[in-house]
């Protein structure tokens, strides 16, 4: 059985501690991005379950197994969530969601719950597009930038890579840290790019660390490009599969000159724990 | 080590040359520190201003393209920053991307422009060329227009076209004179229209001795020589003795079969600038034995050419009535010496595009036998007309290659690797395998 | 004489050992990236051992393939269309054309008299990600790549993907599972897509008419793919068997001389 290189770990929890039944508000958020799907389920201002697994071809079914595998197995069914926000791109597929948001505002909420209120910039590293966010000091956003239609897919090209390369995708962005200083980056222009030009630089005499240092890069000074736009602030946070990536993240906080905030949470929750939280201010609502 | 087929040797006036080369870029680096006026663009009658500098940002963007890959992509991502598309131009990009920064490569302030002036060519119309200083600083900017046209020759439209250049000039002229200060000197004017007239002659001889096999010179010797042109703002008689020099030397090569590759089986033409941060596929290709006989562009830029009645490629009369005819008197008189019949903008851009048989011409009177045309993903002076003049190269049995990029100045999208696999496989499945290792 | 080819490509790498014009073994695995030099190893003594050869039997090693610099012991090297065009000929005498498809190349070679390569045409860079691509949509539709080679080649239905770009053909098959479209009406349309792009290379370079166009490659085992590019181009391909052994054979043909 060939080792899948692309495969990052599917995790899920739900918490054995919290008596869900004395809760004010149960509320759920469900992220179905292209690559990943995640579940959150918070009962008032704590997370009590999570679930985070590979989007499968049927959005709905991905949808129903995150939220199954939120709710463990504890013996809180569905029916005992007040409220479900459905986001991300597949957002229309969460068929016991009473409502849909979009990611940003999810993100948003969700980034400053997980890494605090202090949060000004969040940037949102998906396998389909990234978004850099810049919020007021208030739960506002003021701006936000999405990446070109040509930058897409940086997520899935990174799966790619790990393919064609041979390196467990968890291990790539240590791997390229390696390395003394970085080389230039390949092309920033689009995946597909990026991935045959990085391979070509072995025909040089790169090592693997220097060619995932140059590809690394090369996503991370795309990104930088983008976010410069909304005119990052201090407190920075990352939310979204790619920043388990230190190749990305560190190399971004680099060329921003800001460190971003770290949190116990998996930043890939951000979008179901936003969307949760939005839940409770439409239960807060009515 | 085998034995090379053609003698080669240096040329002995490219010390002179590059002597020259380094003083007008001395001349530009202290701009910001000398008293005087930096103008985006780049015209003729500059030389009648002396404390008018001329510094175009194509040349700009190329040179750091070539001097740093790492400087030029953070200047790009300055400009993108500011909401520059991608592929408008990597030369402005990388130009006006330190402007943005505010410093150069080694650190030392950006030298802000004065003044735009116009660079007449397909490139200057449709893309954000000298808007980019004249919207980041207060500085009048002018316009001239002359533009890419695909029409039926047509002598009306041609007449008029030259006198608005030479009132667009004369315009421009005293514009400057009035919000500067400066007062036009016209007999340094005429006297350089007079005496650099006479780079052309040789620049052309040149160009008609690499029609020679084995070929003189090759394609980044073209390169050295043609900035040449640009150093008449120096000093017209020195550019014009150099030049002079360069084309005995050529054509005493052309007598003793001197080569530029001493192993040269192989001739292949290129089109339009090349990728300056990889210049290294000239020598790449020399070890196959195949030397480049240049561009349209790059003969275009050391002289000037047309086709003629017979369909051969050959120098162009450049200044008209004047010069022979005609003596060169007044400030107008030089003018319209220096403009001469250039109605419509690069012939060769417009030949390319109302004639796709153009660079056919060319390709028969240089003796080649395949030509690389790179699309690149920029301007429309970079791309226009590139697949379609392929075919028709094709249809002629020339072989072609294309490869992929961002622009010359730009090295995001040229995959190095890939662009030498794609050599290999053009050379040997021709038959050619490397001389050299 | 027994020879050798190894044709090293950016996903997979392929060896043949011929002697006197007979296959004695073949060996494929993963390329790999940092590791190549060692994957050619182990596919190559894979490749002995089932010839029940050692090294020193072989008389002479050609390498192809964007990675032929990884064959450390190859005594030359050729480039692919050389390769191919050698295979084709040996196997199919008159061939006039061999296009080659595989993981993120697609490359025709029209032959001309003799030995000799006419032309050559690949594909530009934004047609890259075939034999790459379609394993990863595969992987996206939670199909294997052999389900996707059984369906059948039906004319396409309204689902349609981008034909000039991977990346946006990714985008819009993953637009079509948002509107939960079945899986294998995406990979029709991912067919169609890359069958498309395919076949603006082939363009009027090849007359179908005239002898034989062979086809070869990685992706020339997916049926579905082949049947949907024979409709499109209207060209009735001759596939070898072990088509994506043809490079290695053409290399190990021209090691024999």
């Amino acid at each position: 059985m060939t080792q899948e290189y692309w495969r990052w770990t599917e995790s899920s929890w739900t918490s054995k501690d919290i008596d869900w039944k004395k809760a004010k508000t149960i509320t759920a958020g469900v992220d179905i991005g292209t690559n990943s799907t995640q579940a959150a389920i918070m009962c008032d201002n704590l997370l009590f379950g999570y679930a985070n697994l590979r989007t499968g071809p049927d959005y709905r079914e991905s949808a129903g197994a995150a939220m199954r595998q939120a709710l463990g197995k504890s013996a809180m069914t569905l029916k005992d969530i007040r409220y479900t926000v459905g986001t991300g791109w597949g957002s229309r597929n969460v068929p016991f969601a009473q409502k849909t948001v979009d990611e940003i505002n999810c993100h948003a909420r969700g980034a400053r719950f997980m890494y605090g209120p202090a949060v000004k910039t969040v940037v949102d590293l998906g396998a389909q597009t990234c978004k850099a966010i810049r919020l007021y000091a208030w739960d506002r956003i003021r701006d936000f930038m999405i990446n070109d239609k040509c930058a897409v897919g940086m997520g899935r090209g990174i799966e790619v890579m790990a393919d064609l390369m041979q390196v467990p995708i968890q291990e790539m962005g240590e791997r390229s840290l390696t390395v003394g200083r970085d080389p230039e980056p390949v092309s920033t222009t689009c995946y597909a790019f990026a991935n045959t030009e990085a391979i070509g630089l072995f025909r040089e005499g790169y090592q693997e660390s220097e060619v995932l240092a140059a590809y690394l890069f090369a996503i991370a000074w795309r990104i930088h490009g983008m976010v410069g736009r909304v005119q990052p602030e201090k407190e920075l946070a990352f939310t979204g599969g790619l920043a388990k990536n230190t190749g990305i993240t560190k190399r971004l906080e680099r060329e921003m000159g800001m460190t971003a905030l770290t949190s116990e949470y998996d930043p890939q929750l951000a979008g179901a724990i936003g969307a949760a939280l939005i839940a409770q201010k439409m239960v807060e609502k009515a | 080590m085998k034995k090379q087929r053609w003698e080669t040797r240096p040329l002995d006036v490219w010390n002179k040359a590059k002597e020259m080369r380094a003083k007008w870029q001395q001349s530009i680096d202290t701009a910001a520190t000398e008293r005087v006026l930096l103008a985006q663009g780049n015209v003729g009658w500059s030389i009648g201003f002396p404390a008018l500098r001329v510094i175009e940002d194509n040349p700009v963007g190329a040179m750091m393209a070539n001097k740093s890959d790492e400087f030029s992509r953070i200047c790009r991502v300055a400009g993108e920053v500011l909401g520059w598309g991608r592929e408008i131009c990597g030369y402005q990009l990388n130009c006006w991307g330190a402007m943005y920064l505010g410093h150069q490569q080694d650190g030392s302030k950006f030298p802000m422009r004065d003044m735009v002036i116009p660079f007449p060519d397909p490139c200057d119309q449709h893309t954000k060329r000298g808007q980019a200083p004249m919207d980041y600083s207060p500085i009048p900017r002018w316009q001239e227009n002359w533009p890419l046209y695909t029409g039926p020759q047509d002598t009306d439209r041609e007449k008029a076209m030259i006198e608005d250049r030479v009132y667009c000039t004369l315009y421009i002229i005293e514009e400057i004179e009035r919000i500067f200060g400066q007062k036009f000197d016209d007999e340094r004017f005429i006297e350089s229209v007079k005496v650099s007239g006479g780079i052309h002659p040789y620049a052309q001889d040149v160009s008609r001795f690499m029609q020679h096999i084995p070929s003189p010179l090759s394609q980044k010797d073209l390169y050295s020589f043609y900035t040449l042109g640009g150093l008449t703002k120096g000093d017209p008689g020195e550019t014009v003795a150099i030049w002079k020099a360069l084309r005995d030397e050529v054509e005493w090569r052309v007598q003793n079969n001197i080569a530029a590759v001493g192993n040269e089986r192989y001739r292949w033409m290129e089109t339009h600038p090349p990728p300056w941060h990889f210049l290294k596929y000239y020598r790449y290709m020399e070890k196959y034995g195949a030397v480049c006989i240049g561009s349209q562009y790059s003969h275009l830029m050391a002289g000037a050419f047309e086709i003629k009645e017979d369909g051969t490629w050959g120098p162009r009369e450049v200044f008209g009535k004047f010069g022979k005819d005609r003596p060169i008197k007044t400030r107008e008189d030089a003018i319209r010496a220096m403009i001469g019949t250039e109605a419509r903008g690069h012939r060769f851009k417009d030949d390319e595009v109302i004639r796709p048989y153009a660079l056919n011409d060319f390709a028969k009177a240089y003796k080649v036998n395949g030509a690389i045309l790179p699309l690149w993903r920029c301007g429309v002076g970079c791309t226009v007309t590139r697949k379609e003049q392929g075919l028709r190269l094709s249809e002629m049995g020339v072989r072609v290659l294309h490869y992929e990029g961002s622009q010359p100045g730009d090295r995001t999208d040229l995959d190095e690797n890939r662009l030498l696999d794609q050599l290999d496989v053009w050379m040997e499945s021709q038959g050619l395998r490397k001389l050299e290792d | 004489m027994i020879t050798a080819g190894i044709d090293v490509g950016i996903e997979s790498l392929k060896a043949v050992i011929l002697k006197d014009g007979k296959v004695l073994a073949r060996g494929t695995g993963l390329s790999g990236g940092a590791n190549r030099a060692k994957a050619v190893e182990q596919v190559w003594s894979d490749a002995l051992a089932a010839a029940g050869l050692s090294p020193s039997d072989v008389s002479r090693v050609i390498a192809t393939g964007q990675g032929k610099h990884d064959v450390r012991f190859a005594d030359d090297r050729v480039v692919e269309p050389v390769a191919d065009a050698r295979a084709a000929r040996f196997l199919y005498p008159g061939v006039t054309a061999v296009v080659d498809i595989g993981a993120d190349q697609v490359r025709l070679v029209t032959l001309g008299k003799g030995d000799s390569i006419m032309e050559v045409v690949m594909n530009q860079k934004c047609a890259a990600g075939l034999g790459i691509f379609l394993k990863s949509m595969a992987r996206t539709l939670g199909m294997t790549l052999e389900e996707i080679s059984r369906l059948p080649d039906n004319s396409p239905g309204d689902a349609a993907v981008n034909d000039g770009c991977s990346v946006f053909a990714e985008m819009d098959a993953l637009g079509l599972l948002n509107r939960n479209t079945p899986r294998e009406e995406v990979a029709r349309a991912i067919i169609e897509a890359i069958v498309v792009r395919i076949n603006s290379i082939l363009n009027e370079k090849i007359r179908p008419a005239e002898a034989a166009t062979v086809l070869v490659g990685g992706v020339s085992r997916n049926t579905a793919v082949v049947n949907a590019l024979k409709r499109r181009s209207g060209i009735n391909f001759v596939i070898p068997e072990q088509a994506e052994y043809a490079g290695a054979l053409g290399a190990a043909l021209i090691a024999a001389g």
